[in-house]
């Protein structure tokens, strides 16, 4: 025999099985479904962040002149190579040590310095390679010294690194290590939404200052190639 | 005597305490429902909402990666000329002072009774300068005007000094480029 369910139970059954199943709905459902809506939230927070990357750096693309922006970087790449150059820095020399009237008697390349992989692994994507000359030139001071101003002042990038001069009046002999310098190209782009850095006002002056120095009749840039995903873009 | 009832609030039967509190817990148990139900609609609105936005800058952040693809070019330009440039500025800030102008400041230096043989400058811009003076004091004066230099060159160091049969002096001067920052 059923027990009858006394009359004070069967008052509370109902609020009873609402406040259970609004306590299971909540542990079940809700509680899962929240969690899921603060992540999602941080996780929308964080791509926001990237479109708002993304954004500005299309801004700033499309803001830059295409074809101003070649004419700099061609300019650029003829002062500061992506490869050592050895046959141009040669004529620069020769055609430098010519145009002051000195006797150039000796030219040598420095060695291990021509292959560029071996010092392809650069730890700083800044770091200049360069390419050692010694050369013997033989002229009068005011010669040397114009030869000396001018090397600074020439394209690609050169410096005198060290010098050694005898005086034999009116004659100067002198045994000079010139370090021409390159820069290998970037690998590649980077992370789509990562930020382009702009040209600053100290690099815009170095740009004026180089530009002065770079003959016009200089070999165009190669165009850039159709590229096949974001690796490599640089290859020339 | 009369009595008034309230037919709309019946008293109850039997314990009064009781049946008032089950009463309570009715009401609570249908207020907690109302708002369950609502946090549940919250709920799932957000979840819509949040699945939209989340669709939306999906959609926006595809546009732009696009755009910025079809920019490749002009960003791999960009890339170089940013990278050689900020090499040279960072050259430029090393190299201060010309060898031709270290050079012209030790010429300028020598007088009449000094001649200088040598010149070495290595890659630290370390001078040796080699010479022969004509005596003592012209080689005094030699150094004194090499130190005077107005920046260039931090006191001159004589490294080696010998002296010839005729009274002069063949020397050897150690000169450094005096830090300025």
């Amino acid at each position: 025999m059923i027990k009858k369910i006394p009359e004070k139970l069967k008052m509370l059954i109902i609020p009873l099985a609402i406040i259970l199943a609004v306590v299971l709905v909540a542990v079940i459902f809700l509680g899962p479904r929240l969690s899921g809506i603060i992540t999602g939230q941080e996780e929308i927070s964080s791509q926001k962040a990237k479109l708002a990357k993304l954004t500005a750096k299309a801004a700033f693309l499309e803001s830059l002149q295409a074809s101003e922006l070649q004419t700099k970087t061609e300019n650029s790449l003829a002062f500061l190579p992506a490869e050592k150059d050895l046959p141009r820095v040669l004529s620069v020399v020769r055609n430098l040590a010519g145009d002051n009237g000195l006797e150039l008697q000796g030219v040598r390349v420095g060695a291990g310095d021509i292959s560029t992989g071996s010092a392809a692994v650069k730890t700083n994507k800044n770091e200049l390679e360069s390419l050692e000359l010694k050369v013997i030139l033989v002229g009068s001071w005011d010669q040397l010294q114009g030869f000396l101003f001018q090397i600074e002042e020439a394209s690609p990038l050169m410096r005198v690194a060290k010098a050694d001069m005898s005086f034999l009046p009116p004659l100067v002999e002198a045994t000079l290590l010139i370090d021409s310098f390159s820069l290998p190209l970037p690998i590649t782009l980077g992370a789509s939404e990562t930020p382009l850095a702009a040209i600053s006002p100290q690099e815009e002056e170095v740009y004026r200052q180089l530009v002065k120095v770079i003959p016009q009749n200089q070999e165009s840039l190669p165009s850039i190639t159709s590229p096949s995903g974001r690796e490599n873009p640089f290859v020339f | 005597m009369a009595q008034g009832i309230n037919f709309l609030k019946p008293e109850p039967v039997g314990d009064f305490r009781f049946y008032y509190r089950a009463r309570l817990f009715k009401v609570a148990s249908l207020i907690l429902l109302i708002v369950g139900c609502l946090a549940l609609a919250a709920t799932i609105a957000l979840s819509i909402n949040l699945a939209q936005t989340e669709k939306a800058v999906a959609a926006q952040t595809q546009i732009k990666k696009e755009k910025i693809a079809g920019l490749k070019k002009v960003e791999s330009l960009q890339i170089i000329l940013e990278q050689r440039l900020a090499a040279l500025v960072g050259f430029k800030q090393k190299d201060l002072i010309s060898e031709a102008k270290i050079i012209e400041e030790v010429l300028k230096a020598t007088m009449a009774e000094v001649t200088v043989s040598e010149i070495s400058l290595d890659e630290k811009k370390l001078v040796v300068v080699e010479g022969s003076a004509a005596d003592s004091s012209a080689l005094g004066a030699f150094l004194d005007r090499l130190s005077s230099q107005e920046s260039l060159f931090a006191p001159a160091t004589l490294t080696s000094l010998v002296r010839q049969e005729d009274g002069g002096y063949l020397f050897t001067v150690n000169l450094e480029i005096e830090n300025h920052d």
